[in-house]
Order: structure tokens, then C-alpha cells, then sequence
């Protein structure tokens, strides 16, 4: 039987499909043997949120998060175990080796002003995501969305921005232990036309200044167009509108505060607007599989696809304390055609799939070929090309000279022919 | 930071970022094989050099591929690097006496801006005319024009705008549909552009012009002179502009009351006549007045310079004021064009090109002068008008011997229809400041700009068969 069968039809064949073993892991989580619960919990205190699990790196070099606090991780057919100081998962009657990602060392370090690193930054494959304040305006206005952890809770740092300096610091600690080249910056909801951008842009700027690194912001989309044109110019490389799900009735029950505030068409015009001025397959969105129909997950995917957007088909985890949390995972069968069409259809729309490297919390376009029986061949040796420092350097050497020659700045003066 | 993103294709725009420096290489390319070729019959091998920095010059100040400054500097290196006039001879022609005048002028009218004097004089003239919107539209048309007389015209058109946009605005006209606001921008270019070539101090052009006449020939023209030969084309152009504007804007204005009172409100607010204003007003008519009458004993740029040391010892203006309002890259445009025109005449190059050019259509005197006028109003809306007299002058200088004319009367053959652009912004910034007031569309420029044009044409071919012979130009 072909790969490409074996996937269609569905079968969990782990050793050779680490797509497939990445979806299990990640939607049904793990159960960790009792003698190594302390050593697996060293790396789990800093971690919170959909990103609050145990990171394995698979076979093939697949990366996940995978849960293991929540309920539904303790009835996992997965256990984590370890036999002669090599890590395995195990269940189906399979036994696969997989490494642990230790805990980054500058986790450990605390800012100029006290703040642990830790409670700003995580590191996600090799990218060191930063939280510059923990306010999401949503919350203020009792909308927030209900899959969502109110920030402030689990993140101890003030509401206040955090300063410039000391998310300088924190780069340069990661960037100096090699263990991440692109930064990405996030920030709740703002009640603002620019949607805190403009509260990001000190950041992004003496980034950009003092590395040489791919800066990706996760924001919600502003009121008018002209703030995404800022974004772009002000050195952002990469952009996320979450609109999280496509069906327009489930968006407006799930994420009251982003319907009342945004809409579901404003986030469909900014990202269709983002698609034209940033690189292809550098603008995308969160659909979460599992709280919607299939179909409409689909139908979403061809949608944002055409329109040259990169849906981030991330997995549906019930968080505990969210009014979701005991909501059933999807399950892995269904899931996966949607990653199979998810493949192709990215493939189809001529995206660049090679952005998203090494991530752990949801499945990347490349990833998802396992589902689509395609070795992708090509793709992957781009992707391994991205991956050294030679191409990551062609590729941000490639992003600046763009946005040189796109951006211009507009002067309100009119021209004189000079004499 | 107001930004906008170039959504073209990566390459369109890589293409088209790189044409620059393409152009540029190829141009410089071309510059040195021409140089380096064998000359053509009738012309010296300095000759042919100075051909080739004349070539890349011009599409240089054509094309702006490089700063018009920049441009005038680098003739003049070329000039000296390639030896066709030593580099002690190329560079002296820097100090040229017409641009100490022009110098001399450019600080004198940021004096008359800076005290305000401008503003005073424009507001008295409007208050004058201001008695109904016919009379205002005449009001912004002749103080644009006579104050064009006296002051640089790109810089009345700037001074002028605020005051018009604010009328404009103040009397609720609507951006490209009211006719009479259409009318009011217009007429402040247009007014400013004929204004700006009655004498030396509307344009710096007309100082060019007879610095490189007197370079190549030792001829020169007196203000007076210059007055003499050209106000009373002004005149008519002025009539025949002025009907135009009428003829094809209506005035669809019914209450006029806005616009005096904002007349009144400015005239208020800018209170009495200061001290300043008075005096600088006084050096400026004592300036006119001895460059009228004393231009050929004292000298333009002694005038100038003493008018402009006066107005530092009442303390009138200060070198940052100057610093200001003084475009220094006009200063080393003309040190180049200067030095070019004088490279190409000594070397015998603006004769071989002129006849090589322009003696092959030319059969008679009077066509030569008519095929210059032609070129220089044409050609002055695409291309800045300085440099239509860079361009076009030393060729014509050089081949008037052959066809018996007066140097002179070719220097204003170019230099007067040079000023002319009325129709596109690229010729002189009036135009662009009207445009930009979002009043007018390109297409009334055109429109209105080409009969207008075409009636100037006839007009100045009309003046120089007519009444030049009676002041003594004879073709």
C-alpha cells in the first residue's frame, strides 16, 4: 500500500509518520512515567497556555507541545518513558525515540529590572516569542474569547510595557545560546484605531537595529489599511490576524469581544490587504481545528489560501479553567484530511511554505504533507536550506532589500522642479 | 511617518530602482568613447570633448538623473579633467559677475520676504481689487505678475499660495469643481510665469542668459534694456492670458463677503508697516532704480552686492535668514552652465553642433530665430527652464555669425519663450504650486496652456519683426 493510501484511508502507521504521531501527541497529550515526572517538570514550570506542555522533537526533526497537565492527557494511550537515558514515546504497540528540548538557559536569568525572563519570553523552536504586557482589552469588556486564559492570571508581569532594554536583553541572551533566530512580538486586544502597533513599534525598531533577525508580530487587525502599510515599514517581517474560526456563527458565539469590536470581514479585508504587501506565505491566521466543522475548516482553508493568506491550523486544546475545558479534543481521524487538503491547497495558491520552521504548536505546511502522502521533496530542502546560516542570512538579506525598495515615505510637501 | 507601500512586482520596481544607475553608467560609457573618438571635419579634438560633456550634460539636466547642481559642477570637471580648458581658466568662470547678481538678487528677495514686505504688498494689492470676484481673480493675476517683476517667480507663487488657498477655502470653493477656484490658481501661475520675464530678478534665467552671452561674446544687455525689449510683450501676454482665464472659467460666485473679510482679517493681523518693511522697501527701489539707470556704469553684481551689504548694516536680514530662504544650488548650476557654455564656444563645438543642428533647417535669419523661440517655449515644459538656456544658447550664440544676426537678439529669442511654460509642471514651479492646491487639473493646464502658448508664440514672432526694430534689434 502506497503512502499516499495509508493516508487517505487514515492509518496510524507512528515510525513512519511523524505528522500523523505530531497530531495524536499533540491533541490527545501524554501520560509521563512516574520515575522521570520531576525531571519532565524542570522543563514544564516556565511554559503556560497552548504552549504549557512538554516540547518533543520527533523523528524528521517535528517538533510539538505536548500536554500533559489537562485531564484528557492523563487518559492519553501515550506515555512518555526513558530507557538508558534515551527518551521514547510509547502506545499502539509502537516504541519511537524522541528528545526532550531542555529548558533554554536564559530562562533562568532576570531582566535590568527584575523581571525572570521566563515570564516575558518562551521559546518556540527558533523563535523567542515575547510578551511585552499582559493586557488583552477583551477581558476589560467581559469578551474575551472563551477558549482563551485570561493573560494576566498566568502571566505574573505588570499590565505596563515592559521596556525596550530589557527585550533587548532577552534577545540577545537567546540569540547568544543559538537557540533561536526570529523574534515574534504579541499583545492582547487593543481599544485603539491602530490596535497597538504603535505600542510595539519602539520595540520592533531597536530590534531590527541592534540584530539581524525576522521580527513577526501576532496583533489584531487595525481600523484602516494604512496601519498595516506601517507595519510592514516599520521592520515587520512576518503577521498574524487570528481570526481563529471561519464560520462566521461560531466566530460571533466563540469571540464575542473580536466580533463586536473587529468583525469577522475586517479580519478577512486585513489580511487580504496584509497578502499584498508582505512576502508570500508571511501573512497568516489561526483557524482552530476541533471547534468547528470539518467542513467549514476546509472551506476556510481554500478561502484564505486563494487569497494568498497561511492559515496556522492550530489544535483545539481545552485549557483548564476556560469555559472550554472540558470540551473533547478532536479527534486524530478527523483531523487529519483536513491537513492533507491543507497541504495541497497551500501548495496549490504557490505559497513559500518555508517560513515556519522547527514549531511546535501547530502543524506547519510542510508538515502537513505526511497527510497528503507527498514527500515534497523540493520544499524540504528549501526548508533545510532556510535552516543554516547561509540561507537564513539570504532570507533576511532578502526581506530587507524588499522592504527598501517597497516601502516609500510620503512627503507632504510638494516637489519643486529644484531652480 | 506617513508611508505607502509600492505594490508593483518585486522586479518592476528592482527594474526600474536600477535605471538610474544603468542610465547613468551607460551615459558616462558613451561620454568617454565619443571623447576619445576621432573628430569629425570642422571640429578639434577639444572640440569633440567638450561636445561630449555638452551631450551628457544636457540629458543629464534634462532627464534629472543627477541634481541640476550637481550636474553644473561636474561640467566643470570634466571641463578641467579633460582638458579642455585648464582647470585654473574652468574654474574661475565660477566667479563670474552673473552670479554675484544673481547672488546678490536671491538675498535681496529673501530680505523682502523675510520682513514681510512681500506679504504686505500682495494683501494691498487684493484690497485694491477686491471689490468683487472679477476684480479679485484680476487682483491675484497682476500682483503675481508685477511682483514676479521684482522677486524671483517661484518664490511669489509660494508666498502667494496661502493667501489664495485661503480665500479659496474661505469662500467654500470645492476642489476641481469650482470653476472660479480653478480660476484663482491659475491665475496666480500664470501671472508669476509672464511676470517672472519682464526683467533680471524674475527668473535667474535671464542673469544666465547674459552671463553666457557676455562670456562668449563680451556683449551685454543693460536692465533697462532688457525692460524695454520684453515689458511690452509681457503686457500683451498678460491681456491675452487674463482673457483666456475669463473666457474658459466661469465665475459662478453669487456672495463675496467671505473672501474681503478674510482680506480684511490678514491685513489686520499683520498690523502696520514696520520699520524693517520700510527700509528694506526703500533698498529695494533704490536697487531697482540704479539698476534701471546705472547698470552699465556701476556694474549689476556691484549693485547687488552693495544693496545686499546695506540691508546686513540695519541689521534687515540675517545669514541664517539668507541661509533660509537662498537656493545655493542655483548658485553652482550656473557656474556649470557658465563654464560649459564657455568650454563649448572656445572650442569651436556650438558652432560645428549649432550648424550641424539647427543651420540645416534654418534657410533665412528670421527662421533662426524663429526655430529658437520654438524650441525654447516647447521645449521649457519638460525640462527646467535654466537649462533650456544652458542648453540652447551657447548653440545659437555660435551660429548667429554666420547668419549676420545680433548675439543679443538671440540670447532673447531664448531666454524670453524659455519662461514661458504654462502648461506642465516640470518647467517651473508655479505651476506645480497651482496643481498642488488640488484645484486644478493637469488637463485645464493643457488645455488652456497650449492656446496660450500658441498665442505667445505669434505673439513674441509678431514682437520681434515689429517692435524690436524700432529700439534698435534688428533681425
Amino acid at each position: 500500500m502506497s503512502k499516499k493510501e495509508d493516508a487517505e484511508k487514515g492509518i496510524i502507521n507512528c515510525p513512519f509518520n511523524p505528522g500523523y504521531l505530531k497530531l495524536l501527541l499533540a491533541s490527545h497529550g501524554m501520560r509521563i512515567e512516574e520515575s522521570i515526572v520531576d525531571e519532565i517538570e524542570q522543563t514544564l514550570k516556565t511554559r503556560r497556555g497552548v504552549s504549557g506542555g512538554v516540547e518533543l522533537i520527533l523523528p524528521g526533526d517535528v517538533w510539538v507541545n505536548v500536554p500533559t497537565e489537562e485531564d484528557f492527557a492523563h487518559a492519553s494511550p501515550l506515555t512518555l518513558v526513558k530507557e538508558k537515558k534515551k527518551f521514547y514515546i510509547t502506545g499502539y504497540g509502537n516504541r519511537i525515540e524522541v528528545s526532550i528540548v531542555p529548558q533554554p538557559a536564559f530562562y533562568e536569568k532576570v531582566t535590568s529590572r527584575g523581571t525572570p525572563y521566563y515570564q516575558i519570553a518562551v521559546l518556540h523552536g527558533g523563535e523567542v516569542h515575547i510578551t511585552p504586557t499582559s493586557r488583552c482589552s477583551f477581558f476589560e469588556l467581559n469578551a474575551n474569547c472563551v477558549f482563551c486564559h485570561e493573560r494576566e492570571k498566568f502571566l505574573p508581569i505588570a499590565r505596563e510595557f515592559i521596556t525596550v532594554e530589557e527585550v533587548l536583553e532577552i534577545v540577545e541572551a537567546a540569540f547568544n545560546d543559538n537557540l533561536a533566530d526570529t523574534v515574534e512580538l504579541n499583545i492582547g486586544y487593543y481599544d485603539s484605531e491602530d490596535r497597538g502597533i504603535l505600542h510595539l513599534e519602539p520595540y520592533i525598531k531597536a530590534i531590527k537595529r541592534n540584530f539581524d533577525t525576522l521580527v513577526s508580530v501576532d496583533v489584531q487587525p487595525p481600523a484602516t489599511n494604512s496601519w498595516i502599510d506601517r507595519t510592514y515599514a516599520m521592520g515587520v517581517d512576518k503577521i498574524s490576524y487570528h481570526m481563529e474560526i471561519f464560520d462566521k456563527a461560531i466566530f460571533k458565539n466563540l469571540c464575542p469581544g473580536k466580533e463586536k469590536e473587529i468583525g469577522w470581514q475586517r479580519f478577512a479585508e486585513a489580511l487580504q490587504y496584509a497578502a499584498g504587501i508582505f512576502p508570500s506565505g508571511t501573512v497568516s491566521t489561526n483557524l482552530i481545528v476541533g471547534l468547528e466543522p470539518a467542513a467549514s475548516t476546509v472551506k476556510g482553508i481554500d478561502y484564505l489560501t486563494q487569497m494568498g493568506i497561511m492559515p496556522i491550523l492550530t489544535i483545539f486544546r481545552p485549557l483548564k479553567g476556560t469555559p472550554l475545558q472540558d470540551t473533547p479534543v478532536p479527534e486524530v481521524d478527523d483531523m487529519a484530511p483536513i491537513f492533507g487538503h491543507f497541504y495541497n491547497a497551500v501548495k496549490k495558491s504557490k505559497m513559500n511554505m518555508s517560513w515556519s520552521k522547527n514549531v511546535s504548536t501547530y502543524l506547519t505546511p510542510l508538515e502537513s504533507r505526511f497527510f497528503a502522502g507527498e514527500d515534497a521533496r523540493f520544499q524540504v530542502v528549501m526548508q533545510n536550506i532556510y535552516k543554516t546560516k547561509v540561507g537564513g542570512k539570504a532570507v533576511r538579506g532578502y526581506t530587507g532589500l524588499r522592504r527598501r525598495l517597497k516601502v516609500k515615505e510620503v512627503e507632504d510637501s510638494f516637489e519643486s522642479s529644484g531652480l | 511617518m506617513n508611508v505607502s507601500i509600492d505594490r508593483r512586482p518585486l522586479w518592476t520596481i528592482l527594474l526600474v530602482r536600477s535605471f538610474r544607475y544603468i542610465a547613468l553608467g551607460v551615459l558616462f560609457s558613451l561620454t568617454y568613447l565619443v571623447a576619445h573618438r576621432v573628430p569629425p571635419e570642422g571640429l578639434s579634438q577639444e572640440g569633440l570633448r567638450a561636445a561630449a560633456v555638452f551631450g551628457l550634460s544636457l540629458v543629464l539636466w534634462v532627464t534629472h538623473l543627477l541634481p541640476l547642481a550637481i550636474t553644473g559642477l561636474l561640467a566643470i570637471v570634466l571641463i578641467a579633467v579633460m582638458e579642455i580648458l585648464p582647470a585654473k581658466d574652468a574654474y574661475a568662470l565660477f566667479g563670474n559677475e552673473a552670479i554675484f547678481f544673481i547672488l546678490g538678487a536671491l538675498i535681496l528677495a529673501s530680505a523682502v520676504l523675510k520682513t514681510g514686505l512681500s506679504g504686505r504688498l500682495a494683501l494691498i494689492m487684493l484690497t485694491l481689487f477686491g471689490s468683487s470676484p472679477r476684480y479679485l481673480l484680476f487682483g491675484i493675476f497682476i500682483s503675481s505678475a508685477l511682483l514676479s517683476f521684482w522677486m524671483p517667480e517661484h518664490a511669489v507663487a509660494a508666498m502667494m499660495f496661502p493667501i489664495v488657498i485661503e480665500i479659496a477655502r474661505g469662500l467654500e470653493l470645492r476642489p476641481l469643481q469650482s470653476s472660479y477656484g480653478k480660476a484663482l490658481f491659475i491665475a496666480l501661475a500664470w501671472g508669476a510665469i509672464i511676470g517672472g520675464v519682464a526683467t533680471f530678478l524674475g527668473g535667474a534665467r535671464n542673469p544666465l542668459a547674459i552671463a553666457i552671452l557676455k562670456e562668449t561674446t563680451g556683449k551685454s544687455i543693460g536692465f533697462f534694456e532688457w525692460m524695454l525689449a520684453v515689458v511690452p510683450i509681457v503686457v500683451i501676454l498678460l491681456c491675452v492670458a487674463y482673457a483666456i482665464i475669463t473666457f474658459f472659467c466661469r465665475i459662478e460666485m453669487e456672495s463675496f463677503d467671505r473672501a474681503r473679510e478674510l482680506i480684511a482679517e490678514k491685513k489686520i493681523k499683520l498690523g502696520r508697516a514696520t520699520l524693517e518693511e520700510w527700509m528694506t522697501g526703500f533698498i529695494m527701489t533704490a536697487t531697482i532704480i540704479l539698476w534701471m539707470f546705472f547698470s552699465h556704469s556701476l556694474g549689476l553684481a556691484n549693485i547687488a552686492i552693495l544693496s545686499v551689504v546695506s540691508l546686513f548694516v540695519f541689521k534687515l536680514v540675517s545669514w541664517k535668514d539668507v541661509e533660509e530662504y537662498v537656493n545655493w544650488g542655483i548658485i553652482l548650476m550656473y557656474g556649470g552652465a557658465i563654464c560649459l557654455g564657455s568650454a563649448i564656444t572656445k572650442s569651436g563645438a556650438a558652432f560645428w553642433a549649432g550648424n550641424l543642428i539647427i543651420g540645416s533647417w534654418a534657410s533665412t535669419p528670421s527662421a533662426l530665430v524663429i526655430i529658437f523661440a520654438v524650441l525654447a517655449i516647447f521645449l521649457t515644459e519638460g525640462v527646467s527652464n535654466t537649462a533650456i538656456v544652458a542648453i540652447l544658447l551657447p548653440l545659437g550664440i555660435s551660429i548667429s555669425n554666420s547668419y549676420n544676426i545680433d548675439p543679443t537678439l538671440v540670447t532673447y529669442s531664448v531666454a524670453v519663450p524659455a519662461g514661458l511654460a504654462f502648461m506642465l509642471p516640470m518647467g517651473t514651479p508655479p505651476t506645480a504650486i497651482a496643481l498642488s492646491s488640488g484645484y486644478v487639473k493637469v488637463r485645464d493646464l493643457l488645455l488652456q496652456g497650449i492656446i496660450l502658448k500658441i498665442l505667445a508664440l505669434v505673439i513674441f514672432i509678431l514682437m520681434t519683426r515689429y517692435y524690436w526694430p524700432l529700439i534698435g534689434i534688428k533681425i
